[in-house]
């Protein structure tokens, strides 16, 4: 695939989107440059919406969504620039994966035998399987002929919705790569997941959206400091809760303890320092611990975090 | 014409309406490069697989067929004399009220609508075609299929009933089914462009405006695309229109029904170039 140029811009300009009284997406701004971002956000949050919004499915109730400056709603022609990979497993069964792509390169006006639809079935691997039809693939495929049908015609802006659903962790590597190859080619790719692990793995900058709103915004790493930086709880199950719990008692990272009906409840304000002493602890106090859980390790608790702060 | 919108000259179906709308109500900068005729091709070959692929199809194949059913009985049954009368009740009360219009809702509420529920509406959306070629494609393959459906029904059971004795009456009712069934489905695609609910609304048009309203106040009958039909089916049969005579000239539904036709693209391909798909999480 050809690099992309000249630089593409996504602007997202004080955007909300109500439908009555229902507000999804509350006064969010932010730009896009070439690079993977990520939007992470719990169920609910207003990813799609949002999403939807930047690939101009949505007509913004306040605000603008432009792509080089054109705002993308009710502009056929921006399609030329734009991929949509929505999360809908919404496909034509009744087509091949070939006629699928082919059908997209068509509407994109490509030339015919220009190549781009074996190209784009080559680049998410399912060239060995695109003679069959939608209806027999399985959801990590239906994923990638969506891929490749967003891809067919080199957009300069990829917006994929919750892409990694539904896929082994093998396509999951391989779309991540995928991801990061068609950034480094210049394009901007923003990509929706609930999950943190994912972002981490991919993105150079994160929006989070919490409750239609954007919570937190920038380079992962900052924000990933601010999520495991803020205070952790843990329940243990351990062969001498009583013994371990008098350790943890003198150690400065533990803020606060209860233990009660065989279960230890700590609390830390220094989660790395904390993890790392703990079996050492254990250990010289001859205890063993059954059961380590983070008690409030949800995302949706990280989100409320960021939120209050 | 100017480049966008289908010209009546090009028609594939007989009785497309002389008065297409010239071009589709698109917010585009003239520069904006946007995909035209072109691409119908495409978009008629999926609306094509995507409409036989679903089975409700063979119901409205079964449907349309009905009248054949019928002739076939009263023909061999009875030994009964069938006369041109039979004919036209049959046509009148059966035909034009229920077989026509309900084959029309069908194909045109799944030519659109059935990708708009399902999601796959988003894969056509997402690409820089001119809106009002999507909504056309989508009325001549219901359209086409409507005529082919309808058309051979009424062709086979008039000719059943009436043998060729009255050559005028089976050609006007071939006609003016074709022209209902033509601005029928026109106005049910954009019906289910505008509302999640086509069919349910299809049906009050067809049930109580047509069938009810329109039937007690004869000033309401140019608001009636069967009315348009029989106006079209009598005139065509001439002498031979019988009971189907009505007060309607056959110029003026023509006129009616392909300004209905013309005004569903137009609503149609207007509600598409602004629509919005709801996703929600």
């Amino acid at each position: 695939m050809s690099a992309v140029a000249p630089t593409t811009t996504v602007a997202v300009t004080a955007v909300a989107k109500w439908y009555g009284n229902v507000v999804a997406v509350n006064d969010i701004t932010f730009g896009l440059e070439p690079g993977v971002t990520g939007l992470l956000g719990p169920n609910g949050a207003g990813k799609s919406t949002l999403l939807h919004l930047v690939a101009g499915l949505l007509r913004p109730s306040a605000g603008s969504v432009t792509v080089d400056g054109r705002p993308t709603f009710g502009d056929p022609a921006v399609y030329r620039r734009v991929g949509l990979v929505p999360e809908r497993e919404a496909i034509f069964p009744y087509l091949t994966a070939r006629e699928f792509v082919r059908l997209s390169a068509q509407l994109q006006g490509l030339p015919f035998g220009s190549g781009a639809v074996d190209r784009a079935l080559g680049t998410v691997e399912l060239s060995n399987a695109a003679d069959r039809e939608l209806a027999t693939y399985s959801k990590g495929m239906r994923q990638r002929a969506k891929v490749a049908a967003a891809l067919v015609h080199d957009p300069a802006v990829l917006v994929l919705d919750e892409p990694f659903n539904g896929m082994d962790p093998r396509q999951r590597l391989h779309m991540m790569a995928l991801l990061r190859a068609l950034a480094d080619e210049g394009r901007v790719i923003l990509f929706s997941s609930h999950i943190l692990e994912e972002v981490e793995r991919v993105a150079e900058r994160v929006l989070v959206v919490v409750a239609g709103r954007l919570a937190a915004s920038g380079d992962f790493r900052e924000i990933r400091r601010l999520m495991t930086d803020r205070p952790h709880s843990f329940t243990l199950r351990t062969s001498d809760d009583r013994a371990l719990a008098g350790r943890l008692v003198g150690r400065p990272t533990v803020s606060g303890l209860t233990f009660e009906d065989g279960r230890l409840d700590v609390r830390t304000a220094d989660f790395a320092t904390f993890t790392r002493e703990l079996p050492v602890l254990a250990r010289d106090a001859g205890v063993s611990i059954f059961e380590l859980a983070p008690a409030d390790e949800s995302l949706e608790s990280v989100f409320d975090y960021l939120v209050r702060r | 014409m100017s480049g966008g919108a289908p010209s009546p000259g090009r028609a594939p179906v007989p009785g497309w309406p002389a008065a297409a709308p010239s071009s589709p109500p698109l917010p585009l900068r003239p520069s904006a490069p946007v995909l035209g005729a072109s691409i119908l091709g495409p978009l008629v070959n999926l609306t094509m697989r995507g409409l036989l692929g679903r089975r409700r199809i063979l119901l409205v194949g079964l449907l349309a067929l009905a009248p054949v059913g019928v002739a076939v009985v009263l023909v061999v049954g009875g030994g009964l004399s069938t006369t041109a009368q039979l004919t036209r009740q049959l046509y009148d009360s059966l035909v034009m009220t229920t077989i026509v219009p309900l084959v029309a809702l069908v194909l045109g509420t799944t030519a659109i609508g059935a990708e708009i529920d399902d999601g796959t509406v988003v894969h056509l959306l997402t690409k820089p075609v001119g809106r009002g070629w999507i909504v056309f494609a989508k009325m001549l393959v219901a359209g086409t299929a409507g005529v082919a459906l309808c058309g051979t029904s009424v062709l086979v059971a008039g000719i059943l009933l009436v043998r060729l004795d009255a050559p005028g009456l089976v050609l006007g009712m071939l006609v003016g089914a074709v022209v209902a069934v033509i601005a029928y489905t026109a106005v049910f695609v954009t019906l289910s462009v505008w509302t999640g609910r086509a069919l349910i609304a299809g049906l009050a048009y067809v049930l109580l405006w047509e069938g009810f309203i329109a039937s007690f106040f004869s000033g309401t009958r140019l608001l009636s695309i069967r009315e348009y039909g029989l106006a079209v089916a009598a005139g065509i049969a001439g002498p031979e229109a019988g009971t189907l005579a009505r007060d309607v000239p056959m110029a003026t539904g023509l006129v009616l029904a392909a300004v209905v036709t013309s005004v569903a693209f137009w609503l149609g391909a207007r509600r598409l170039a602004r629509f919005e798909v709801s996703d929600a999480g």
